[in-house]
């Protein structure tokens, strides 16, 4: 038995074997896990400031109420140190808001991930990466932060491939996929300020992400012409994946950064110019074989990716050299909001009341 | 000396409930079907509607179309559809409104009416997951080949009686929880 825990134990002979147990009965994304030990569940606890009921978030659909414990298991498991778990508990309770269609965006034949974006100075006190390769391997925080929502989609939330987990396809970010913003090396409002929390404090920012698009662009120094490249990944996903309005995110390295700086452009003109460029008229869709979505409606109907310029969440992040970024389309427009909100606990919180 | 490690999965909080009384005849009955907004649905209902008319003398039928397939019946929506004898709901072709279209029939048993969902077959397991989350495993509801997007009218038809024929003695004989 075991008392100071909801959880039930088993005995492996070690971690090796732990880790074959927990593959054997299902409980990884596929990749090796760090054994969650009752040592382990009390100091990620601890640092976190939680005890083990406490209730993170709720599922109402598959009648889950997230506990602190099931959390920190999950985080434990992915490979993060105990000063990751604000920002983990912080991206839970962001999707559990209602507006984040947390059953449905996680169970769509769609296959999409929960993307985190991070902002503010937990950053830098975990060691998070905004530059090279920043949406792939090679940093703890970004890549374990990232696999523990997965797994607590998984094991929390029963989202197993085949039965809560409907995708078809998935991608690649269903494993992990969680990056910081380049707040240092960009002049722009940070994308946690802009949504709303105050400026110098940690955040982040969830969105229902598709299968992101690489664009690339080295020519020019005109920022329209850049961003009709961008312009186009995104009729191109309205046209052959979904045009349903929402929010998309836009991630724009420094060489790009460098010629909005240029142009003295902001985060909210490339919005506005974006706004006026991802559209077109229904009839469209007969050109890429969907004859009854162009029969939806009048052909001269003019279909926008956003309800307003403010759809499009614009991040700085990416290594210093090479032309190109990153259109990451909604799972169904605004199904599902983007969701922010500040990071409470944690170093985060020994941040702010030092300021 | 062993390692001990903990159990990583979070059990559904179940509470109580049990099915509504069965509908005593679907001759003379309001029956309320619910559309989940999917491409298709509206046209599969229409022809549900038309046979449980005709041949098994449904007297009238309550229809409302859910917001949003991915989410739960709004409360206020249900209110509206549970002025009727019985609940179906339809159609799940997709995870998010499969297992929202099971969580809608469910909803509806616990607002006290009889209640079927229409799912494709594709989707068993996930309805099987919802049911078993509501503490009811091995709750039945109707299926029939995936998918319905591109069925043609003749399709849709088709699948409308086999639909039918599961919904009726899922309705009527509340021992009969079995998929087909």
């Amino acid at each position: 038995m075991n008392d100071e825990f909801a959880s039930a134990v088993l005995d492996a002979e070690d971690a090796f074997e732990a880790n074959e147990l927990f593959q054997a009965k299902g409980w990884t994304d596929g990749l090796p896990i760090v054994p969650p030990t009752k040592e382990a569940l009390r100091t990620f606890l601890n640092t976190a400031g939680f005890t083990a009921g406490d209730l993170i978030a709720s599922e109402p659909i598959r009648r889950r109420n997230i506990t602190a414990e099931k959390v920190c298991i999950a985080a434990i498991m992915a490979g993060c140190l105990p000063d990751y778990v604000p920002v983990v508990v912080s991206a839970l309770r962001a999707m559990s808001e209602p507006r984040f269609s947390l059953h449905g965006s996680t169970a769509s034949t769609g296959g999409c991930a929960p993307m985190l974006v991070v902002n503010g100075p937990v950053r830098g006190q975990i060691g998070m990466n905004a530059t090279h390769n920043v949406l792939a391997n090679g940093c703890r925080a970004n890549a374990c932060i990232g696999r523990a929502i997965r797994l607590v989609i998984m094991n929390v939330l029963g989202g197993l491939p085949g039965q809560f987990d409907r995708a078809t396809l998935g991608h690649a970010g269903k494993f992990t996929f969680c990056f910081a913003e380049d707040e240092e090396d960009s002049r722009w409002i940070p994308l946690a300020t802009e949504r709303g929390v105050g400026a110098g404090l940690s955040a982040v920012t969830v969105m229902s992400a598709g299968s992101p698009h690489q664009v690339m662009h080295e020519w020019s120094r005109d920022p329209k012409e850049v961003l009709q490249t961008y312009a186009a990944s995104i009729r191109a996903n309205m046209l052959t994946y979904s045009p349903r309005a929402g929010h998309y995110a836009m991630i724009v390295p420094k060489q790009h950064r460098q010629v909005f700086d240029a142009a003295g452009w902001h985060k909210r003109d490339i919005r506005e110019y974006l706004f006026e460029q991802v559209r077109f008229v229904r009839a469209e869709f007969g050109r890429v074989g969907k004859a009854a979505l162009a029969a939806s409606g009048a052909a001269d109907e003019v279909l926008c990716a956003f309800r307003s310029p403010d759809d499009l969440m614009v991040i700085a992040a990416g290594g210093p050299a090479g032309g190109f970024g990153m259109i990451v389309p909604p799972w169904a427009g605004d199904k599902s909001e983007a969701v922010t909100r500040a990071i409470e606990g944690g170093p985060a919180a020994a941040q702010r009341s030092a300021v | 000396m062993s390692l001990q490690v903990l159990d990583p999965r979070l059990e559904a909080a179940v509470d109580g409930f049990s099915l509504s009384p069965a509908l005593r005849a679907m001759k003379g009955s309001v029956v309320a079907l619910l559309d989940n907004g999917k491409v298709g649905t509206e046209r599969l209902l229409d022809q549900i509607e038309e046979v449980l008319r005709s041949d098994h003398g449904v007297s009238s039928f309550i229809r409302r179309r859910k917001p949003d397939a991915s989410r739960a019946v709004p409360p206020s929506l249900l209110a509206e559809l549970a002025e009727a004898d019985a609940f179906i709901t339809a159609t799940g072709d997709c995870g998010s409104c499969s297992s929202c279209t099971l969580s809608d029939a469910i909803a509806a048993e616990r607002a006290g009416l009889p209640a079927v969902a229409v799912i494709t077959d594709r989707f068993q397991r996930t309805a099987e997951a919802i049911a078993q989350v509501n503490g009811v495993p091995g709750y039945g509801f109707a299926t029939f080949d995936h998918p319905i997007a591109n069925a043609d009218e003749e399709g849709l038809r088709a699948k409308a009686a086999v639909a039918v024929r599961q919904i009726v003695p899922l309705l009527t004989d509340r021992q009969l929880r079995v998929a087909n």
